[in-house]
């Protein structure tokens, strides 16, 4: 693996205990320069895991508490006016920011989401008739409660489609839940970290996962995943070419990071379920991620 | 005890067309086997939509078991073997029923589909009818669908699966008749078990006594068919000759060969010539029946001195002949022997019937005017023509003769020979058919065993041998009419009694009706006769011969020219998406993926390379360099864009430094250590399904 992953992985790995593979894949969306949707109960770490990747990135960050009054120039921000200039000064909101963390995105409104979920897709905020380009690296971090619980707004599919990547972080085990009962405030650490990964080398590192050689055997198998996902009486509907696009984007950025310039089947099959989890819904109805993609993984053959 | 692990929601979509299925395959059986065991069938699919439906549990296992052996008891109590045709077939019938009680799996679900479509094919041993092959294809239909039902057919409905398993069939017809035109026949029976009785439970046998024709008299069985080019004979010209007999000994008429009979040439004919096909139904003889007398006939047959055609071993199946005869008009004289033969008597004859004799003789004693003497004698007696005569203690002749007076064909034969004899004119007993019926819709003749018959010939100077039938004389109807006889109540055959008559008038037009359906049936049954089932090694050739193919080679060409036509077609329908293993590396990884294969370390479709490569060097060390590197230039190759061809040279290099197989020691611990692999291969699934995403094991080299 490349060394300056693994310093990352390793200093992110000390303040969160025992997340190591959903702590990759964090890395991995940002570097394919996706959004990433965390979904989880509350308190199993989520804004720890944000605060954390700002910190050793080095970004500014920003958290938006999504609340069911929040409205959309909260989000975006708004002109007030200057009465020393004698006009509206624009004051952009906290999606202005080059790290952002949306806390409990399925509590506001429709509105208030998709505000945020525009921004997301064309990287820039147009208000009162002026089109603002956002910062560079952009990302976002948005977290849900799963669906079930009260007083939420769930997300339509056409806005889950925005993140390239859904993961759950799940409760610690029982070794790692102990070191992090005897050990310090986890925010108490955040300060010290130290910023392992600059943003220039970020976004030059995002510039090389566009390199990363794909071969037409790989091409192959993506397609025969997407035809299966497609084909299959077991789900209700298939992948999109979007959804073909991301999971070769973040296939990418799994290679790159293991340090290699061409993608292989595996990292296919190691991004698939948080790239795939949450664009496939089983005809049945129910079923978590692991459910939902494991016929992708298990009955696809690769060419 | 134990519950069906079948989930429930598949077994509500599929089980009772299953059942149904299964219920319509042993509806045929009920006529061949024991009721039990299609019943029994019918019960274990009542069983399982019961526990489907009403919650009733299925059998336990020690129930199955109980009735497994109940059902071999059953089998072994009937037949008293477990082979056989009807042995083995109620074996297979029990088989399914239990197996149906039995499912506790998708795989339990596909047996019982195959079997029910070995069960449906058993009823050929019984019957080869068109109803039988309409079954089949109504039966593989219902299966079919069953079949799509478990195959991701859920969705459609019951008449949607019907729909596609209907189509499919139908796809398969072509496939089918290829098959049946080309596919070389067998010389032999297909559908006879080899203890089986030779095809034919009735037909004439070698003696004849009293009751052996008047047995055949109640069955409808068809004996043969005959398509005359030209018009048919008339009515009382269809005599269809079989074996003839001399030798009487009281009781039997055998033929009576001690001394073969001297050579004879064969009579001259003249008149009428009629050429004809005979279709001829599996009989235990070699019998041929000829119409008399027969002329030309194909080579495998010899015409016995006696005038009937023989052929080489018994006719076990269906068999046609072209065949041409004309009345015999020339004889050539009576041998010493034969006459010895004709007149031989088995000891003094009855007093009234010497009595009888004599005063014929005193009348007129040419043979001619004794034999229109005792015909008269049988018309002006009150003579009776019954299928159930009364049985006759003591001289046989003498009691039919004087005191029952009432008998068959061979009662009248053998009675009339029997005087003939006694006047000292030679005669034989001649066994065979007489008569048949017309088909008028497909113009061929059908002769039933209902038709056998007996008669007599005598010898007069002059004129060779004559035929005499002595049963016109008594039932003229019998020979001049079409077959038209109704049982009375005592089972004595009237024929044309005036009461069946004005019956027959006042049912004539419903009968019309059902009789014509009959005839069409018959003439469908014919063609069905004519062109399936006896579409065998013969007339394949024929058929061939019309396409241009007359030897063996053009035929292997003309088969492997189909079917390779065919697998292209189907290669092009169901492999669109697919294409040959064109990439080099891959055909290299393949064949070293092969021999890992054959020692036990098989590579799932859908793993990847590197994560095989990293299972194969837990579990075989002595395999983890070479296989590493093999591993790592093929990816490089496939996925990484190299392109030049030294590194498929040195793949090829790399993938022969595999062994082929595992040398010695390693055996036992490569195999522990794979289940150990496969474990860990599971492990690791299970772990990346909770954490998004499966870790490959060489990814995980990293953290290391």
């Amino acid at each position: 693996m490349d060394p300056v992953f693994s310093r990352l992985l390793e200093t992110a790995n000390s303040v969160i205990l025992g997340k190591e593979q959903p702590i990759r894949l964090c890395i991995c969306c940002l570097l394919a320069r996706g959004h990433l949707l965390i979904e989880d109960v509350p308190g199993v770490g989520k804004t720890t895991l944000a605060r954390t990747l700002a910190a050793l990135l080095g970004l500014k960050y920003q958290r938006i508490q999504f609340t069911s009054d929040l409205l959309p120039a909260d989000v975006l921000g708004s002109s007030i006016y200057d009465a020393t200039t004698h006009g509206f000064r624009f004051h952009p909101g906290p999606v202005f920011n080059p790290m952002v963390l949306a806390d409990e995105i399925n509590r506001s409104t429709p509105r208030a989401q998709s505000a945020l979920l525009e921004a997301m897709e064309e990287r820039q905020v147009t208000v009162e008739g002026e089109t603002r380009p956002l910062p560079e690296p952009f990302f976002v971090i948005a977290t849900q409660n799963p669906n079930t619980q009260i007083g939420t707004f769930p997300l339509p599919e056409s806005q889950l489609d925005r993140f390239l990547m859904r993961i759950e972080l799940g409760y610690p085990d029982p070794r790692a839940e102990r070191e992090l009962l005897m050990g310090e405030e986890r925010y108490a650490l955040l300060p010290q970290l130290p910023v392992c990964l600059p943003a220039e080398r970020l976004l030059a590192l995002q510039s090389r996962v566009r390199d990363v050689h794909a071969s037409s055997a790989l091409l192959d198998y993506v397609q025969s995943l997407l035809h299966f996902s497609r084909e299959s009486p077991l789900y209700q509907n298939g992948l999109s070419p979007r959804a073909g696009l991301a999971l070769l984007h973040a296939a990418k950025a799994w290679a790159l990071m293991d340090g290699r310039a061409a993608v292989l089947p595996e990292d296919i099959q190691a991004v698939l379920p948080p790239v795939a989890g949450h664009r496939l819904k089983l005809a049945s109805g129910g079923g978590g991620v692991a459910e939902t993609v494991a016929p992708l993984l298990r009955d696809v053959a690769i060419p | 005890m134990t519950p069906p692990s079948l989930p429930p929601e598949l077994l509500r979509r599929n089980l009772p067309l299953l059942c149904a299925a299964l219920a319509l395959v042993v509806t045929p059986h009920w006529a061949d086997l024991p009721p039990a065991f299609p019943g029994f069938v019918w019960l274990a699919c009542g069983w399982r939509l019961a526990a489907l439906y009403r919650k009733a549990p299925p059998p336990s296992r020690i129930g199955l078991f109980l009735l497994t052996l109940a059902g071999a008891g059953l089998v072994y109590l009937h037949f008293h073997k477990f082979y056989g045709r009807e042995g083995g077939t109620a074996l297979f019938l029990v088989g399914l029923g239990l197996k149906l009680l039995e499912m506790r799996s998708l795989r339990d679900l596909y047996l019982v589909v195959y079997l029910a479509l070995f069960v449906a094919v058993t009823e050929y041993l019984f019957s080869q009818s068109i109803p039988i092959a309409a079954h089949t294809l109504g039966v593989v239909t219902l299966l079919m669908s069953c079949l799509i039902g478990l195959n991701g057919g859920e969705n459609l409905g019951l008449a949607g699966r019907l729909r596609l398993g209907a189509k499919m069939v139908l796809q398969a017809v072509p496939v089918m008749v290829v098959l049946f035109l080309f596919l070389p026949r067998i010389a032999g029976p297909l559908w006879k078990l080899p203890e089986d009785e030779p095809g034919g439970t009735t037909g004439l046998s070698d003696s004849m006594e009293p009751g052996a024709i008047s047995r055949l008299g109640l069955s409808r069985e068809t004996a043969f068919r005959v398509d005359f080019e030209g018009a048919p004979p008339p009515p009382q010209e269809r005599y269809w000759r079989g074996p003839v007999f001399w030798k009487y000994d009281g009781r039997r008429w055998t033929a009576g060969y001690d001394q073969p009979l001297p050579a004879r040439r064969p009579p001259q004919t003249a008149g009428a010539s009629y050429r004809y096909v005979l279709t001829l139904e599996p009989q235990r003889r070699r019998w041929v029946f000829a119409l008399e007398t027969a002329e030309t006939f194909p080579a495998g047959l010899t015409r016995a001195e006696d005038g009937f055609l023989l052929a080489a071993e018994p006719i076990r199946e269906r068999r046609r002949y072209l065949l041409s005869s004309r009345p015999a008009a020339a004889f050539d004289a009576l041998s010493e022997s034969e006459r010895r033969r004709a007149l031989q008597l088995p000891g003094m004859p009855d007093e009234r019937v010497r009595a009888l004799v004599d005063g014929w003789l005193l009348e007129d004693p040419s043979a001619d005017a004794v034999a229109q003497r005792a015909l008269r004698h049988f018309r002006e007696q009150p003579f009776i023509y019954s299928l159930r005569p009364p049985a006759i203690d003591g001289d046989p002749i003498a009691g039919f003769l004087f005191e029952t007076r009432r008998g068959f064909c061979e009662h009248y034969a053998g009675a009339f020979v029997y005087l003939m004899r006694v006047a000292g004119i030679p005669a034989r007993v001649v066994t065979g058919y007489q008569g048949g019926h017309w088909n008028p819709v497909g113009h061929f003749l059908e002769v039933s065993q209902a038709d056998a018959h007996a008669w007599a010939e005598i010898w007069i100077d002059g004129n060779g041998w004559t035929r005499i039938d002595p049963t016109a004389a008594v039932a003229p109807e019998r020979i001049e009419r079409e077959l038209a006889f109704e049982a009375d109540a005592d089972g004595a055959v009237v024929f044309a009694s005036p009461v069946a008559e004005a019956l027959g008038q006042r049912l004539s037009s419903l009968r019309g009706l059902i009789r014509e359906a009959g005839l069409l049936w018959d003439a469908v049954d014919h063609a069905w006769v004519q062109w399936v089932l006896a579409y065998g090694p013969e007339n394949q050739g024929r058929f061939l011969e019309r396409l241009g193919v007359v030897d063996w080679n053009r035929l292997v060409y003309w088969l492997t020219g189909l079917l390779g036509l065919l697998a292209l077609i189907s290669f092009i329908l169901l492999w669109p998406r697919g294409r040959p293993v064109a990439d080099p590396a891959l055909r290299v990884y393949l064949r070293v993926a092969g021999k890992l294969e054959r020692q036990g370390l098989v590579r799932a479709p859908a793993e990847g390379m590197r994560d095989f490569a990293a299972r194969v060097a837990r579990s075989r060390p002595d395999l983890a360099e070479s296989f590493g590197r093999f591993t790592a230039l093929f990816l490089a190759i496939r996925y990484g864009g190299v392109v030049q061809p030294a590194a498929l040279e040195r793949l090829k290099a790399l993938g022969r430094e595999i062994p082929s197989r595992q040398r010695g020691s390693h055996q036992h611990r490569g195999f522990r250590d794979l289940d150990a692999g496969a474990e860990g291969i599971a492990g690791t699934t299970a772990e990346a399904a909770q954490h998004h995403g499966p870790q490959g094991p060489g990814s995980r080299r990293g953290h290391d």
